[in-house]
């Protein structure tokens, strides 16, 4: 009876959990779904948090970043699992680009927003290569548990080091994550 | 009856073992000998055989040994008065060489083989702190004048850009004019004269010549008022000679730098196990040396909380600068009112750290004063009694606000400090509570950050579509500014960026509370 009771107890919990490494492997194959109109919606995404939420003078708030993004996708599931990590990249610059870096791109080139997706996309390279030390085959629970257990290593960067990822929450090191892979051909 | 001779199976024996440690060490590889160049072979071959002429001068393998080992009722047994059968003599010689040999190739490599063959040589060299060595003439430095720089000009930001961009056709007089730039003169360097013996110098010259700049130096001033000058320096160390000792002790006998103790109601977490009455109880950096970030814990682990939450303010790496473990002295199972009795008596509570530090800190101060009597640069003023010193009582069982107050102890004003919590939680928020309970009590006072404006709320949280944009939510739900309820959600826990957090919380706290302190 008390077996009975654990197995019951621990079929319940296992049910509670979410099943993060299942949404992250629905995001992956959004992302690599996307294909060439991956640009073109992270593009879109940009523009209507910018018009939208006025991204431009403040953070914009999440309800209004995904009521943007919602409107973009217009229902399709698939639209939306990408578009839940283009915004999320959106929110995590600060995180991966320090600030007189972005300051620097803003000078120096001609385009801001394509200087920084390069540089955003060298940083998740950075992300990636620990991923890769990882060595899982499957990438969607290699994402979620290299991001689950990244937060408690140390992770000490120089200032301005462009080798180095700071502590990430979960969510940032995700869509990084799924970004870069999704992406890669 | 007859028995193997002691001279023989000892050099067996010898030339075994020396032999296994060789090879278990790895030296014996045909990859290592192979790696061994013709300068290293002569060396251990030339050390192996002086060690063997050395060791078989004593030996005599030619002189039969006068004990034997012998099978006696099927046992070894060493017996005497027998004639043994020996090895022959160039046998024995050979286990000894192959043993020396062994040793000889452990020691030495390529590297300290050329070591060896270069020191006559390094020996024979003049060494540059006992003679003059000439100069090695520099070419002179020929520098060229630096590229001249563009003049700024003011006002002409604008019209250079309208250049580069191409609505200007000319800069107009906004041209670039450039500055005449002049060669660097030649820097006059003076030079110290050798006092040193020189390279063809003789040694009686040297000598004679060192004997009269003494002399020298001897007749320079009237012997009496240097006498004189000798005698207050002796009498002045004279009247510090007790804080003189006292310093050379407290460096001698390692007495501690700072002394900070804390008395907690709780039982103490590692109770001293048997084997550790032996081998000492584990260093308090080692134990707190990598802290996991938020481990889960269940009821019963209060006391563990308590000791974690007190690591991770004062001496987890991760955010930086640390309090000096060693410093600190946690009195677990103390009296709820421990700090009560600690105001009332303070003497008695005044361990043997705490009277060695002040006494070290005064011993400081009065070698400080001795130093300006002298005439002489002051070392560095120690800190204050109350930074190296302190007191704090958490009490567990009723809750209290943090209060602080002072005791003399030994002259010296020490501050005591109390907070008290109801009750503690280990699971869910309750760590937080303690954390701000300790820092309260540690630091005096806590400036709790506001609130987050983008702080989710559980509804925001718990939408079907879009998780990774809600959980990133989480980055503003700062438990210490009171967004709390993420931590009572084990599915949001085991995502929730407490890196984050905590590391805001407590380099806040840190540099507030490390301010405070210091060490001797």
């Amino acid at each position: 009876m008390k077996s009975l009771a654990l197995v019951v107890m621990l079929a319940t919990a296992a049910a509670a959990a979410p099943d993060r490494a299942g949404y992250v492997a629905r995001a992956l194959t959004a992302v690599q779904q996307l294909g060439s109109a991956r640009d073109a919606l992270d593009a879109k995404i940009y523009a209507a948090a910018r018009t939208q939420c006025h991204a431009d003078s403040a953070a914009p708030t999440i309800a209004c970043l995904i009521d943007a993004a919602r409107a973009q996708c217009a229902g399709d599931a698939s639209c939306i699992a990408a578009a839940d990590v283009i915004v999320t990249n959106l929110r995590s610059v600060d995180a991966f680009v320090d600030e007189v870096t972005r300051v620097r791109l803003l000078r120096g080139s001609a385009d801001y927003r394509v200087a920084l997706a390069a540089e955003l996309r060298r940083r998740y390279a950075v992300l990636a290569a620990e991923l890769v030390l990882a060595g899982a085959s499957d990438e969607a629970h290699a994402i979620d548990e290299l991001c689950t257990k990244r937060d408690a290593a140390i992770h000490v960067c120089e200032p301005g080091a462009t080798d180095c990822i700071p502590s990430l929450p979960y969510a940032r090191c995700v869509a990084a994550l799924v970004w870069y892979v999704g992406g890669a051909p | 009856m007859t028995g193997f001779g002691l001279k023989s199976a000892s050099a067996i024996a010898i030339a075994a073992l020396l032999v296994a440690i060789a090879g278990v060490r790895g030296v014996l590889a045909p990859e290592h000998l192979a790696h061994l160049g013709a300068p290293a072979c002569w060396t251990i071959g030339l050390i192996a055989a002086l060690g063997t002429a050395l060791v078989m001068q004593g030996w005599q393998p030619a002189v039969a040994s006068r004990t034997a080992i012998a099978l006696q009722a099927r046992r070894l047994a060493i017996v005497e008065g027998v004639v043994p059968r020996e090895l022959p003599a160039f046998a024995q010689r050979g286990l000894l060489f192959v043993g020396i040999a062994c040793v000889a190739v452990s020691a030495l490599g390529n590297h300290a083989a050329a070591k060896l063959a270069a020191l006559p040589s390094e020996l024979a060299t003049p060494s540059p702190s006992r003679y003059c060595l000439p100069k090695v003439a520099a070419a002179p430095e020929v520098r060229a004048a630096p590229a001249p720089e563009p003049v700024e000009q003011p006002g002409c930001a604008l019209v250079k850009r309208a250049f580069q961009l191409g609505y200007a056709k000319t800069l107009g007089s906004c041209a670039p004019k450039l500055a005449v730039a002049t060669p660097d003169a030649p820097v006059a360097t003076k030079s110290d004269v050798c006092e040193r013996r020189q390279l063809d110098e003789p040694f009686l010259h040297f000598a004679a010549r060192r004997l009269g700049g003494a002399f020298g130096n001897a007749i320079a001033e009237s012997p009496i008022a240097r006498l004189e000058h000798r005698i207050d320096d002796v009498r002045t160390h004279v009247d510090y000679l007790g804080g003189l000792v006292a310093d050379i002790h407290h460096a001698i006998a390692g007495s501690p730098h700072a002394a900070h103790h804390i008395w907690i109601n709780l039982p103490d977490p590692h109770p001293t196990k048997l084997t550790e009455h032996f081998t000492g109880e584990p260093r308090c950096s080692t134990r707190f040396a990598s802290l996991p970030l938020w481990p889960s814990w269940q009821a019963g682990d209060e006391s563990r909380v308590v000791e974690h939450v007190l690591g991770q303010l004062l001496f987890a790496t991760r955010f930086g600068t640390t309090a000096s473990c060693n410093d600190y002295t946690i009195h677990w199972d103390a009296p709820a009112d421990a700090c009560t009795a600690l105001r009332a008596a303070p003497s008695t509570f005044a361990s043997a750290s705490v009277g060695a530090v002040l006494d070290r800190r005064k011993r400081q101060l009065e070698l400080g004063e001795l130093a300006k009597r002298l005439g002489r640069p002051p070392p560095l003023a120690p800190p204050a009694a109350d930074a190296i010193v302190s007191f704090a009582c958490l009490s567990v069982g009723a809750g209290k606000p943090a209060t602080g107050t002072t005791v003399q102890i030994a002259g010296e004003t020490v501050s005591v400090r109390e907070v008290g919590i109801a009750a503690i939680k280990p699971t869910g928020d309750g760590p937080i509570e303690v954390y701000l309970a300790l820092a309260a009590m540690l630091g005096g006072s806590t400036v709790l950050p506001a609130p987050h404006s983008a702080a989710p709320t559980p509804a925001e949280l718990d939408g079907d579509d879009f998780s990774l944009t809600r959980l990133d939510a989480l980055t503003f739900a700062d438990p210490f500014a009171g967004s709390r309820w993420p931590l009572d959600r084990p599915d949001l826990v085991a995502v929730y960026p407490f890196e984050r957090h905590l590391h805001a919380f407590v380099e806040t706290f840190r540099r507030g509370y490390l301010a405070q302190r210091g060490r001797l």
